[in-house]
């Protein structure tokens, strides 16, 4: 069989960085490829040289036999090689329909065929088995539906190449399900896939063969089914990575840091329970099932309806994020570009941000102390960069988290509230921040940890919580983890245990 | 050393467009670059560049202050009313003059920060309602013969240096000081930068988005009461479209639109580009009308260039030592 794509000797370079080293690959039609390997190892500049945004230095690149000479956007929609990106590229205000016929829209002459429009776009989410009106705003829809609406698009634009990257990040493992079908179904079309993912289980589960990337060169491609787990990280870290989840002691003896009690508000329905000084407590449950929206109860982002929140037993009013600091409770949110950091600032400006009354004098910043914060956090942590005065927005997705974390560090909190701390960075850096929540859980501060990723809650947790639609579906002990359990209490209101 | 020169290109370009412009007039016209002359130049600059500071602030959060024109002018209406038909105490006049429109600053930031109305409609609205009270104040009428004690705020000299000139450098002394040296100089830069990460930062988004608009109208009115000093009359249409001339000078200087970024001496460089443009144009004896097109191209291409240079970054390959 004739490969549908060739790369050869592809070769990228960026100001202080070879992004891509002589790659060559091949992709077969009807194949799902998985690329894999730590941030910074060229998968996204593959991705952007494959779709003409960026120009290669060196090398060619073959689409069905032709070499391709016109870089675009544009000439490669006409290759029909489609991108589905971690940062989705929706439009807000425009319905599920308008998005999906983006730039390609059924038209009567000049005129907009609305008609026709829904029609293809019901079309769609039948044989997505998804529920969605094409009306829908995409705005109104969680992140785990736009992430469908985005697998929509590339359905109806009859891709022959489909690049998925990180898809299933934001996604509910049931609509994790739906993906699947639909890659077999899309593979069955003869469609290529190149999938690109830090969850190794799902490589497994789905791809016929991987590729692993490091430093922007070539390691190897196998066959998935003649590697497995340890080789596949080995390769992409070059070294070996024992314990993913590194140990700790646990907690000494039961002491009630926070409580919540009766707790509503911001869709969050009579939630009750305590946090014990010196755990990791996961937060789990399904996209949507609340539980950043009872993160932002306890950071006061969001006002709640009524109940308590009790703080070293005293009640609190937590009324916007600055009372939640005072108190020692810090939040590390979920979406580090759009909420944790200022990406046109530098590293420097990013980490002091939440500090900067604390480290003035009469108003006047002490930049010799912020300086040494900064160092100081930039080292224990090991954030990769050409200095402080770099912006946030050019560094890889792991040291960004990195940041993002440090100034939430920076203001010497009691609880630290993580909302998906390691979602789209690599094995390296996952581990990095899991040694650091160990570290910081020796040191006598709390962790309330949400995360999607099954293995992460079930490993980093000392007890998780589950939550079902805004309620307090399960507490479990170490003693019930599984992910079957953790799954029925997602799923469930009160299910028997 | 190709990076040093293009680092110093990119961040102080503008200088150099500002000596060009500079020379340009200087060669065509002698009586250009005489040091009278150029010290005209930089007090017709001054008022604006008084009046920039306030913008900065408001653009560095995202936001856009269009009512300091009519400000300006009703300023000098209410102040000239208090000092000329009331027979108030200049400083006492000016006191209360600045309060209340601080004070109507105050109401813009709390309209744009709580109800989060677009800050070009509540503040567009607002110059409407400074516009009536301008002309409300003497029904349109001119106010003459205020105090010259008080008229020294515009003709006054210390040494050779005009007054208005040395206001503007303290203006700009303020606006740098708090923005450069204070903690919460670097909150306005947080706003504009990512409004949601700085309030997940505990940084006050509302206090400080309504002090955004009541520092831009201290300036507003600071520069009203230096041009009122500076023509010694008291005229409703003094301010008429100040503020396209204070935007274009911080866009030019080389203040995002955008947001997030911008520094005081922007703002000086700006002024003084608009005000060499001004005069030379004066010398050179080209029609009024002329100057206002040509004012609205530069405007334009300073945008532009803005946005090549943002694309030219990202693109370009420094060759590092």
């Amino acid at each position: 069989m004739k490969p549908i794509l060739e790369i050869k000797n592809l070769t990228k370079i960026f100001p202080g960085v070879i992004a891509l080293d002589d790659v060559s690959m091949e992709f077969y039609p009807g194949e799902v490829h998985a690329l894999v390997g730590e941030n910074g190892a060229g998968k996204s500049t593959l991705i952007k040289t494959l779709t003409g945004i960026n120009r290669p230095d060196k090398g060619e690149i073959i689409y069905d036999g032709a070499k391709i000479t016109d870089f675009s956007p544009i000439a490669s929609k006409k290759l029909q090689i489609g991108v589905i990106y971690q940062e989705l590229s929706l439009v807000n205000h425009l319905s599920v329909a308008e998005n999906i016929f983006l730039g390609s829209a059924p038209r009567k002459g000049i005129l907009l065929d609305r008609k026709e429009m829904m029609e293809q776009a019901k079309r769609i989410f039948e044989e997505m088995d998804l529920t969605i009106s094409p009306n829908v705003t995409v705005k109104d829809l969680s992140i785990g539906f736009q992430q469908m609406i985005e697998l929509a698009k590339a359905l109806a634009q009859n891709n022959r190449i489909i690049i998925m990257d990180e898809p299933t990040a934001p996604l509910s493992n049931s609509e994790v399900e739906v993906l699947f079908g639909l890659i077999e179904k899309l593979r069955k079309k003869g469609i290529t896939i190149i999938y690109i993912s830090h969850r190794l289980e799902e490589i497994f589960r789905i791809s016929d063969r991987v590729t692993v990337l490091r430093d922007g060169k070539h390691i190897v491609t196998k066959e998935t089914k003649d590697t497995g787990r340890d080789e596949l990280i080995c390769f992409m870290v070059g070294r070996s990575l024992k314990n993913i989840y590194p140990k700790r002691k646990p907690a000494e003896g039961k002491q009630t840091i926070l409580e919540t009690s009766h707790l509503s508000g911001n869709g969050i329905k009579d939630i009750s329970l305590k946090l014990q000084k010196g755990e990791i407590l996961g937060l789990g449950g399904l996209v949507g099932a609340g539980r950043t929206e009872f993160a932002q109860l306890l950071f006061g982002v969001k006002k709640k309806e009524s109940g308590q929140i009790i703080y070293r037993g005293e009640t609190v009013n937590i009324r916007n994020p600055q009372q939640a600091m005072q108190r020692g409770i810090m939040l590390v949110p979920e979406d580090r570009k759009r909420q944790g950091l200022i990406l046109e600032h530098t590293i420097h400006e990013n980490i002091s941000l939440a500090i900067l009354k604390m480290i003035s004098h009469f108003f006047i910043i002490n930049r010799k102390k912020e300086a040494s914060i900064v160092h100081g956090y930039i080292n224990s942590l090991k954030i990769k960069s050409y200095g402080i005065k770099q912006k946030v927005k050019d560094l890889s997705g792991g040291n960004q988290q990195k940041i993002v974390v440090t100034k939430g560090l920076a203001t010497d909190p009691e609880i630290i509230i993580f909302d998906e701390p390691t979602r789209g960075i690599d094995v390296g850096a996952k581990q990095e921040i899991y040694m650091l929540m160990n570290d910081l859980i020796e040191q006598g501060k709390t962790i309330i940890m949400i995360t999607s990723e099954m293995e992460e809650l079930l490993g980093m947790s000392d007890r998780i919580a589950v939550l079902c639609e805004g309620h307090l579906s399960a507490i479990l002990e170490k003693e019930q983890f599984s992910a079957q359990t953790v799954l029925r209490y997602a799923s469930e209101i009160d299910a028997e245990a | 050393m190709k990076g040093r020169v293009s680092h110093i290109l990119k961040n102080y370009g503008i200088v150099l467009v500002l000596l060009i412009e500079i020379i340009f007039f200087g060669l065509v016209n002698h009586s250009f670059a005489t040091f009278s002359n150029m010290i005209t130049v930089v007090r017709q600059a001054s008022i604006v560049g008084i009046c920039s500071v306030g913008m900065l602030f408001v653009l560095i959060t995202g936001g856009i202050d269009l009512s300091v024109g009519w400000m300006m002018s009703a300023v000098g209406m209410l102040t000239g009313y208090f000092m000329v038909t009331l027979g108030m105490n200049p400083i006492l006049a000016c006191l209360i003059v600045f309060v209340v429109m601080m004070v109507i600053g105050s109401i813009m930031g709390i309209i744009v920060a709580k109800l989060r109305i677009a800050p070009f409609i509540v503040t567009m609205a607002l110059m409407n309602v400074l516009k009536g009270f301008s002309y409300l104040i003497t029904n349109g009428k001119n106010i003459y013969g205020l105090p010259d004690s008080f008229c020294t705020i515009g003709q006054g000299y210390i040494g050779p240096i005009p007054l208005p000139i040395i206001l503007m450098i303290f203006a700009l002394f303020l606006g740098w000081f708090v923005l450069e040296k204070t903690y919460f100089g670097r909150y306005f830069y947080a706003i504009g930068g990512n409004e949601e990460a700085a309030m997940l930062s505990g940084i006050p988004v509302t206090k400080t988005k309504v002090a955004t608009y009541m520092i831009s109208s201290f300036f507003a009115t600071f520069a009203g009461l230096v041009m009122l000093g500076r023509i010694k009359t008291g005229s409703p249409t003094t301010g008429n479209g100040y503020e396209f001339d204070v935007i274009t000078a911080c866009v030019i200087g080389g203040v995002s639109m955008a947001g997030g970024a911008g520094k005081p001496y922007h703002v000086l460089v700006g002024s003084l580009i608009i005000a060499v443009l001004n005069n030379g144009l004066i010398i050179l004896q080209i029609s009024e009308y002329v100057q206002v097109i040509l004012k609205g191209l530069i405007l334009l291409l300073a945008v532009i260039y803005d946005c090549v240079q943002k694309q030219r970054q990202s693109k370009m390959v420094v060759l590092e030592g």
